[in-house]
């Protein structure tokens, strides 16, 4: 923000340049054409009345510069002091170079101007008046701007971020039909259903679940945990039955949370990262753990896999970063993801986000 | 003639079971010899029976079909099996190997039947050459792998580890031979060099600045330039100031 405003007072200060050289100039064909201070000895010739003009307002104008610097104190008759005194000032003090310069003065006395009160009172005046509809509007001017650009800068950081949900929403929803997941799981099912009959159609049934659960929660951002651990069961006993005996699995849930709303999606995942990296490259498979507790605050979901772990996972990856790219839009900064060594072995991958105790609700 | 033989290795009871079902009905001559669950089962299984056939899961726990392939040309012809893999279906099309996709259809399960037994039939050699392309295809799919970037990085936590997401790293800094991440509130010390940081990282998030530092760019506040011609830059949270040696000045240009 702080380049964008000084761009603003560049441009302003700039602008309001040419506003006070176009009323000197309006100043000076006053004075000329009118002979306004000729009974005090000024000649009223064009030369004279633009240097003198042009010392006044321009002085004027740096002290409005300089009063504009206290426009951002926060007490309000300060600033409103401040900012008489230093127009004030300007005005004086123009006035009095411009008449110091009034060279035709045969005298050449540079302070003539003070022993015509009316003639000194009526050019502080007009010095006082132009620096301050000058100021007044400068600042209206620059405050309206930057504004502006403030709700532009707003309304980018507003479409980024949701460019950046629908980014995920996007590849949430890729995701849940992955073609290895679905494939696999159709050609086991149609094994099955030549050998076991019942327990294909076991098959079919949870993927029929898993599938209309999971689709129709990317329409919508919220479930409750205990829709949402359904679809994970569907989907872990599709893995039960697809790889025998090499997949155990617990699912412990705090008692009497069901019914909080959590975000889709999130920990299938993980699920998902455990089979695929943890249990599957392993001969005798595993175990995969998941738990969720409350405490007065926050949910934390817990998913443990036996697998390998850190050590050969190189490209631990895609999945587990969306995971916490959502969650670190989802909670801004109020919700946690981290992956633990899990003991004696294997990966802990842990999920703390906020949720609203009176409505069950947890995050938006 | 003798009746040709064959193995099936897949990690999936019922996977094997579809495709038995399967090549029973469309090639029922064919014996099949053994079944294998895993990269070193099937290895072992092919070494003892020495079928004419295997048919090999790509994805298995152990090692891969394709390790197995590598090490069994010369012993028996090999048809992969894979659920979805474009890259590797790709190079099976341009190299003429033999692939079945899950699930597996009769009609194309028939077509490289004809082929096996016209195969077997004719030479009875399996070919000798298949390992080297069979290595080429592994080293370009790991290739392909190896494009992502990094995306976690392990730093000591308590009593063992923990994994960090290079999104909370706001820059790494030289450390002997080492690095430090400095997150939020810690700056762990991490076991990659900043050299290998460099490489592995995504080049649009992470810039090195310095022979010693990589900033993540994201949390840049401010930049600016010292008395000395070098750049400093400002992050958000964080009081200290990164300098920008010259020779990368010109990333912020």
């Amino acid at each position: 923000m702080g380049s964008v405003a000084r761009e603003i007072k560049r441009k302003l200060i700039i602008k309001y340049f040419f506003v006070t050289e176009f009323v000197t100039i309006c100043f000076v064909v006053f004075l000329t054409s009118s002979n306004f201070a000729t009974g005090y000895g000024h000649r009223a010739t064009f030369e004279l009345n633009f240097l003198f003009s042009q010392w006044l307002c321009i002085t004027v104008y740096g002290f409005v510069l300089v009063a504009l610097r206290f426009s951002e104190k926060d007490n309000r008759s300060l600033r409103l002091l401040l900012f008489t005194i230093i127009i004030l000032t300007g005005a004086i003090l123009g006035t009095l170079l411009g008449a110091a310069f009034d060279f035709d003065r045969r005298d050449k006395d540079f302070l003539w101007i003070i022993i015509h009160p009316e003639l000194f009172f009526q050019l502080v005046f007009l010095g006082i008046s132009l620096g301050t509809i000058i100021g007044l509007s400068f600042h209206r001017e620059e405050k309206i701007l930057i504004a502006k650009a403030h709700l532009q800068e707003e309304e980018l950081k507003r479409l980024a971020n949701e460019k950046k949900i629908m980014e995920t929403n996007l590849r949430i929803l890729l995701s849940q039909i992955e073609p290895h997941f679905l494939f696999n799981t159709l050609t086991s099912a149609i094994g099955l259903l030549d050998s076991d009959l019942k327990r294909g159609k076991t098959m079919l049934l949870n993927l029929t679940h898993y599938l209309r659960i999971s689709l129709a929660k990317s329409r919508r951002s919220n479930n409750s945990i205990t829709k949402e651990i359904e679809m994970i069961e569907a989907y872990l006993q599709i893995f039960a039955l697809r790889m025998g005996d090499r997949l155990q699995y617990t699912i412990d849930i705090q008692e009497g949370i069901d019914h909080l709303l959590i975000p889709t999606m999130l920990i299938q995942p993980l699920v998902e990262n455990a089979i695929k990296h943890g249990l599957e490259p392993a001969i005798k498979g595993g175990a995969i753990n998941i738990r969720i507790r409350t405490n007065e605050n926050y949910v934390r979901i817990e998913v443990a896999d036996t697998g390998p772990g850190f050590h050969k996972n190189s490209k631990l990856g895609v999945g587990l970063s969306n995971v916490k790219e959502r969650i670190d839009i989802l909670y801004s900064g109020a919700g946690r993801f981290v992956l633990d060594e899990n003991q004696p072995s294997g990966l802990k991958a842990i999920i703390e986000i906020p949720y609203d105790q009176n409505n069950g609700d947890s995050g938006r | 003639m003798t009746r040709i033989t064959a193995i099936v290795a897949d990690d999936e009871a019922p996977v094997r079971k579809h495709l038995l079902t399967q090549l029973l009905a469309v090639w029922p001559d064919l014996i099949i010899s053994g079944e294998a669950e895993n990269g070193p089962a099937a290895l072992a299984l092919i070494e003892k029976l020495k079928p004419d056939i295997a048919f090999l899961d790509i994805k298995m726990p152990g090692f891969s079909g394709m390790d197995v392939a590598k090490r069994v040309a010369g012993i028996c012809r090999v048809v992969f099996i894979t659920a979805h893999d474009e890259f590797a279906v790709e190079a099976f099309e341009s190299e003429a190997i033999d692939y079945l996709l899950k699930p597996i259809t009769e009609e194309r399960l028939s077509k490289t039947a004809q082929r096996l037994i016209e195969s077997i039939t004719s030479s009875r050699r399996p070919p000798i050459h298949l390992p080297d392309i069979i290595a080429r295809i592994m080293a370009d799919m790991q290739r392909n792998k190896a494009s992502d970037y990094l995306q976690w990085v392990k730093v000591p936590y308590q009593d063992g580890i923990r994994l960090v997401s290079v999104n909370d790293i706001y820059y790494f800094q030289a450390n002997l031979k080492y690095s430090k991440a400095f997150l939020k509130n810690q700056s762990p010390l991490i076991n990659l060099s900043i050299s290998s940081l460099s490489k592995e990282l995504d080049p649009n998030v992470f810039w090195q600045i310095h022979r010693g530092t990589i900033v993540n760019i994201s949390y840049i506040d401010k930049v600016s330039t010292s008395k000395t011609g070098r750049g400093l830059i400002k992050l958000k949270d964080r009081s200290e100031l990164l300098t920008v040696s010259r020779p990368y000045l010109h990333l912020f240009k």
